[in-house]
């Protein structure tokens, strides 16, 4: 069956705020790990942004997926296109079910506590032991080695099958704050208020036709546009 | 760019700017770049061409169908292929000729699963040019960061994802030390899930200022990389791996011609000037050791030519050695230009499916 006929199940990644697949313990684990991942600041971080929620739903099986088009719910994958999803989630949850007894086997052996109960510099430390170096300040003049976050993914969604869990942590906490709200992350549109991305109030706003960045446009600028006094002219907005 | 001497021009897009037969302009934004439209702006074959074949009523569409394999009969001509519904039934269909248009990679795969006594090495093959010569376009660019405290914020993700173009660089310039050249547009990034630059801080403190720092100041300009064609650049049937139907998945042998290295580092740093010229406080190259295979444009797996010794398909598409055997996607490009290849494909399938209409159609028999 083509996606266009999938049946739409109305579900919702944020019925609740419970975990799904993790048990009590590896939803704190987690969510204190996403919360050094990006922390909070004068700004709302992963915790407040629910990327433990995005994570747990991902892992939950294959219900949370695929958004149907207008966010009323998500489609119900069958056959063999299941089959293929649930072998990738059934790898993530062995790699995030690792994750947690290793994060608490060094926390233990370094601090004599589980990751949870650690103070944040301590909880910096695990996941130092497992990603390397926490990356400094990012600088314009700096030498590139600042980070490991590599190119973007271009015409591509990146390949996560291939990474290992803190690398996998990484990303998907990133996906948890940056990702459509639908999907138990960002909630509220939260991460995309940090960095200034005026996304979308609802799915279904950009399948009505109601989500709009004509603000930001010069709407009748004419060709060539560099010619353009407002699109030359240095802070227009 | 006209401060350094360069021309541009708007970049064609593919979406109606106005009601166009009942179609409607969607959005200013490129909220669907890379995914479906919800409305019938985007031009996709699907609210294009498919609607009218559909409403001539001598076109069938059958969805979720997989063809595992083109049969010929005993006089070495195609009758019909063999395929697996959405329910799981294999059918034969019957058929006076056959258009295999599965793409740049499924093309092949499929000329080489359709192995016979006639054709041991896959159908179409006997010069075993099937599957050699790809050509990708691997896409690499060249990142600007601006510094927030000089320069105003581009808000990259607010329009389409590309709306400029330049082929100032497309034409061979012996004095930059290699051949062919290629167009190059500017864009965003990413939205914010996929986006990231090489040296990025990845987790802690320092990632979450990056992101916000540079998320609306940031773009990139990218290549379009005009790859040679190589002969053991190729696609063939894995030994090893089967996908979930059994049957050998594509295997994909590539390794770039030493023109593509220097193309592409040239045209990568040249972005990296146009990008320091609009006033990027720093410039990131991204070339192709960064980001292996970054491609959405799998071309020349079943070449066009005069020379059944060293192509596929003659000039109408048609298989030098199979009569009603025809090839009408980006499979059959002989050389990979250095431009998004749609257009080029579409115009290519009309040409030569009226060709078939005109000429080749006369000759088939109920
Ligand atoms: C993300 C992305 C962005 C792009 N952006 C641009 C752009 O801006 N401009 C541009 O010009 N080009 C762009 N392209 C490239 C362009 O879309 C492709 O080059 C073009 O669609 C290829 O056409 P094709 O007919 O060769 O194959 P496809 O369009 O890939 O069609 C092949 C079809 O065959 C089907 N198929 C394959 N195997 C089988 C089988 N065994 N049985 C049954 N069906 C089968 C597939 O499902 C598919 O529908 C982009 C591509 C991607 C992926």
């Amino acid at each position: 069956m083509g996606q266009a006929d999938w049946v739409v199940v109305p579900l919702d990644a944020n019925a609740s705020d419970e975990p799904l697949y993790f048990d009590d313990h590896a939803w704190r684990t987690i969510e204190a790990a996403t919360a050094r991942i990006i922390p909070t600041d004068r700004q709302p971080g992963a915790r407040e942004a629910r990327a433990v929620r995005f994570i747990d739903r991902m892992l939950a099986g294959t219900q949370f997926v695929y958004a149907s088009a207008d966010g009323s719910g998500f489609l119900r994958m069958d056959g063999l296109e299941e089959k293929a999803w649930l072998e990738r989630v059934e790898t993530r949850r062995a790699l995030y079910d690792d994750g947690v007894v290793r994060l608490d086997e060094l926390a233990r052996s370094r601090f004599g506590q589980p990751f949870v109960s650690l103070r944040e510099e301590e909880q910096d430390a695990v996941l130092e032991e497992l990603g390397g170096p926490k990356p400094a300040r990012y600088r314009l003049d700096g030498a590139e080695a600042g980070g490991t976050g590599g190119a973007p993914a271009g015409n591509q969604p990146m390949d996560e099958d291939l990474l290992d869990f803190f690398s996998l942590l990484v990303l998907n906490t990133r996906q948890g704050f940056y990702a459509d709200p639908v999907y138990g992350g960002n909630a509220g549109g939260i991460g995309w208020r940090v960095i200034g991305f005026d996304g979308p109030e609802t799915l279904r706003a950009t399948t009505d036709g109601t989500y709009t960045t004509i603000d930001y446009l010069i709407v009748d600028a004419q060709w060539p546009y560099e010619n353009d006094p407002r699109v030359t002219r240095a802070g227009w907005r | 760019m006209a401060e350094l001497g360069h021309s541009t021009f708007p970049m064609p897009t593919g979406a109606v700017s106005r009601p166009y037969r009942g179609r409607q302009p969607f959005s200013e934004n490129g909220f669907w770049q890379q995914y479906p439209d919800p409305g019938t702006g985007k031009s996709s074959t699907l609210i294009t061409f498919i609607p009218d074949a559909l409403a001539t009523g001598r076109f069938e569409l059958r969805t979720d169908c997989y063809v595992r394999e083109v049969v010929v009969g005993r006089d070495g001509r195609a009758t019909g292929v063999l395929y697996q519904d959405g329910a799981g039934n294999e059918l034969l269909q019957e058929a006076k000729a056959v258009v295999v248009c599965g793409g740049g990679i499924e093309t092949p795969r499929l000329l080489l699963l359709s192995r016979s006594a006639q054709f041991p090495d896959g159908l179409a093959n006997g010069s075993g040019m099937v599957g050699r010569h790809a050509t990708f376009h691997q896409y690499s660019f060249a990142i600007g960061l601006f510094d927030d405290e000089v320069s105003d914020p581009l808000y990259g993700f607010s329009g389409h994802y590309n709306n400029l173009a330049s082929m100032d660089f497309y034409e061979t310039d012996a004095s930059r030390g290699h051949v062919l050249g290629s167009l190059i547009f500017p864009s965003m990034i990413g939205h914010p899930v996929n986006w990231s630059f090489p040296g990025r801080p990845s987790w802690g403190q320092a990632s979450k200022d990056a992101d916000r720092d540079f998320f609306n100041h940031s773009m990139k300009i990218g290549v379009l990389l005009h790859d040679l064609p190589v002969e053991s650049n190729r696609v063939d049937l894995d030994p090893d791996v089967v996908d979930a139907w059994g049957l050998p998945v594509a295997r994909i042998t590539h390794t770039p011609h030493p023109n593509d290295y220097a193309q592409e580092r040239w045209q990568v740093a040249k972005n990296g000037e146009i990008l320091e010229a609009a006033g990027a406080s720093r410039v990131i190259p991204v070339n192709m050791e960064r980001i292996t295979g970054n491609t959405s444009h799998e071309l020349g797996t079943v070449r066009m030519g005069d020379d059944p010794a060293t192509s596929v398909v003659d000039r109408w598409c048609r298989s030098h050695e199979v009569d009603n055997l025809y090839v009408f996607d980006a499979s059959v490009f002989p050389t990979a230009t250095g431009i998004n290849p749609a257009l080029t494909i579409m115009a290519n399938s009309w040409r030569c499916s009226e060709h078939i209409v005109r000429y080749d159609a006369r000759g088939w028999t109920d």
